[in-house]
């Protein structure tokens, strides 16, 4: 299955309730959708093209732009090995009310990475059976009350 | 039969900087859940704030048993957001770095997998061969012990030096005797096989679900391998194949690992016989253009993927890290149900490294 | 014990003290420390690595009379802090020092753990572990060579023949 059939069948299937599919480089496409959407969206490329791997879960804070992205990497793993392709999905978050629906029920490998981006971005998963401290210190409540360290107003000393 | 609840670490032989919470009945394992955290120093939010250069050693300290893989994924992104080519030469140097780390971690790990298991020779051995024969060529390669920084972005820092290829391939000679040994003392051990085979089974599909990687995910029988299913630097012009144990314990873990550093040294002869001749890097702009980029590349413990946002200064806007350690969490639900005595073979046969997935 | 016992105890305590830093005894008593130092095998960070090349066939600290490093807290005498040390990790690193027995060292390895190194501006680090523990021996660099590490030791058996023997509470 190349990038250009993906692109057309996402944008078939999908139209309006997805962004335009954007093709950035071989093997690499980013979809972004809004979070109403998103479980759909999820359960249809995995069932049809059988991504099956979910590779990371990011986000990014943009701040000027008042919101949240959470991008998931997801490819698709056989047992010959990788497909090299990457599909992307970035979903938008308001970053007044940062949840967004976690995707555990379709894979259940971000489990770790949703936990660690919700501790570090303060971004709610809804859905997720265990979000709880991970990277932090246990008196991070105490230090910083309500700071977010991956968030772009949290500032280093020296900035 | 009431349950005890104790934590092994962060003050434990072998654990290192991390903890594992254990629920125990009799003898059995109910519950194992890791606790990491204590090596959290914040890379991705320092990186934002240092020049993508000096990010090179930065994001190499997350991982220092495996350096070269790490500072590969990041300089592979960059160059891509720059629309450059590295020369071939450079290419080549790449993978000579990258496989002889590999060969480190995997000493690092097979010495610790022994005192583990109580054999105190493997230990002495991978430390001492380790030590004389890879960081050795290493540092002569690049100038340190472990942490070289020693691949940027455009290429490499310096050309090899003089004799090298002659002293890697009488190191590399040694070696191979050296891995008959470990064979025969070790791997062919009936006490090693009892304590590991039919421990901490990983089925293939479970593999994939979880989504844990590199010889973990091929001692469980998926020919799962950046190298070939995405090549990097000069990978498809080489000529090696890639271990799969379908068994999923952890001995054949251990065996996946115990195979690649072998193919790994085949792989940096090949390197060498291949070399070609010409630069070493080209010439970077300390601005990168605006764009996002995600770099994958299979480092010693498995797939090391680097997703980039540039927004067009001389500072990265995000950088993210997706290790293998941390995606290979998930792996420490073996543990349930099997015996304490295997806790040791099993946390070893995921080759953990903290560091990494705390970064 | 009554108040008086108390005294009697203190007094004895000093005078005892007085007669053991007598040189000759001085001396042998720390002649007796110098060369059993026991390491607690605590790793903080990446400069474990260079550690456990330094335990290992090749720099071997073991001839210079460090011992095996798999021993409990109770029989420790050394601590090597090794590399950063984390907001997370310095709680449990002041609780494994206040376990061991005193006389007790410890040496600080790698930039992080002196000053805060390459992650200085992090904001879940402490900056240099003698914020949190008494500090004897600082060994530079990124990470320290395991020769490096050496010397720390001879520096430090440096240190304990010279010094004072202390047998009062709390040294
Ligand atoms: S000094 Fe360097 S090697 Fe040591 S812990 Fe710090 S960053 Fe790691």
């Amino acid at each position: 299955m190349n990038e250009a059939q993906i692109i057309d069948e996402l944008r078939d299937k999908f139209g309006e309730r997805i962004g335009t599919p954007e093709r950035l480089r071989q093997h690499r496409i980013v979809v972004t959708v809004e979070k109403e959407n998103l479980l759909d969206l999820a359960k249809f490329v995995k069932d049809t093209y059988d991504l099956n791997y979910a590779i990371s879960v990011s986000g990014i804070d943009y701040p000027e732009q008042n919101k949240f992205v959470v991008v998931y990497h997801l490819c698709k793993m056989s047992e010959e090995g990788h497909l090299p392709l990457v599909l992307t999905l970035k979903v938008p978050v308001n970053r007044q009310t940062p949840r967004t629906p976690s995707l555990i029920s379709i894979w259940q490998s971000v489990e770790w990475h949703e936990r660690e981006t919700w501790e570090l971005f303060g971004i709610e998963f809804e859905g997720h059976p265990k979000l709880e401290r991970l990277l932090l210190h246990e008196d991070w409540d105490e230090e910083f009350p309500n700071q977010f360290p991956l968030r772009k107003d949290f500032l280093l000393e020296d900035e | 039969m009431s349950s005890m609840y104790f934590s092994v670490g962060p003050q434990h032989p072998g654990s290192g900087h991390f903890r594992m919470k254990i629920t125990l009945q009799g003898d059995i394992i109910l519950n194992a859940e890791p606790d990491p955290g204590f090596v959290h120093r914040s890379v991705e939010k320092i990186a934002e704030t240092r020049e993508y250069l000096q990010n090179v050693p930065l994001i190499e300290r997350q991982c220092l048993s495996d350096v070269s893989s790490v500072t590969l994924a990041y300089a592979m992104g960059i160059e891509e957001l720059l629309g450059i080519e590295v020369p071939p030469r450079a290419q080549y140097i790449r993978v000579i770095m990258c496989e002889l780390s590999r060969i480190m971690s995997h000493l690092y790990w097979l010495a610790i997998l022994g005192i583990f298991v109580g054999h105190s020779t493997m230990f002495m051995w991978g430390f001492g061969d380790r030590d004389i024969l890879i960081t050795e060529t290493a540092e002569k390669i690049a100038g340190a012990r472990v942490s070289y920084s020693y691949i940027i972005p455009g290429g490499v820092r310096y050309d090899l030096p003089d004799g090298i290829k002659e002293h890697t391939m009488k190191t590399l000679d040694y070696f191979q005797g050296r891995l008959k040994e470990y064979d025969a003392i070790f791997f062919s051990n009936p006490i090693f096989k009892r304590r590991t085979k039919g421990v901490g089974v990983l089925s293939r599909s479970e593999a994939i679900r979880l989504g844990v990687t590199g010889p973990t995910l091929r001692g469980s029988g998926v020919r799962g391998d950046i190298r070939k299913d995405a090549p990097y630097a000069a990978y498809d012009e080489l000529d090696f194949e890639i271990p799969v144990y379908s068994e999923g314990d952890s001995y054949s873990r251990s065996l996946v690992r115990f195979r690649e550093m072998k193919i790994s040294s085949s792989i940096i002869r090949q390197a060498f016989e291949n070399l070609p001749e010409g630069d070493f890097k080209v010439k970077t702009r300390k601005k990168v253009p605006e764009g996002e980029v995600f770099s994958r590349v299979e480092a010693a413990r498995g797939e090391l993927a680097c997703y980039l946002i540039s927004d067009g200064t001389r500072k990265p806007y995000r950088l993210k890290m997706s290790t293998p350690s941390f995606r290979n969490l998930p792996g420490f639900s073996l543990m349930k149900g099997s015996m304490l005595a295997d806790m040791p073979p099993i946390y070893m046969s995921l080759d953990y490294w903290p560091l990494e997935t705390d970064r | 014990m009554s108040a008086v016992g108390n005294a009697f105890v203190g007094r004895l305590r000093s005078l005892v003290e007085k007669i053991v830093n007598v040189n000759p005894i001085r001396y042998l008593v720390n002649w007796s420390k110098l060369y059993s130092l026991w390491p607690v095998h605590l790793t903080t960070a990446c400069c474990s690595v260079e550690f456990g090349a330094a335990n290992c066939p090749r720099f071997d600290i073991g001839r210079m009379g460090v011992a095996a490093f798999f021993g409990s807290l109770r029989q420790c005498d050394l601590i090597i802090i090794e590399g950063t040390v984390t907001k997370k990790m310095a709680k449990r690193v002041k609780k494994i020092y206040s376990q061991m027995p005193s006389p007790r060292y410890v040496i600080a390895m790698g930039a992080c753990a002196i000053s805060g190194g390459l992650f200085y501006n992090s904001y879940n680090i402490i900056k240099g572990v003698d914020k949190i523990l008494p500090v004897d021996v600082y060994v530079p660099g990124c990470p320290p060579r395991p020769e490096a590490l050496a010397h720390a030791v001879l520096l430090l058996q440096d240190k304990i023949r010279k010094g004072r023997v202390n047998i009062t509470k709390g040294e």
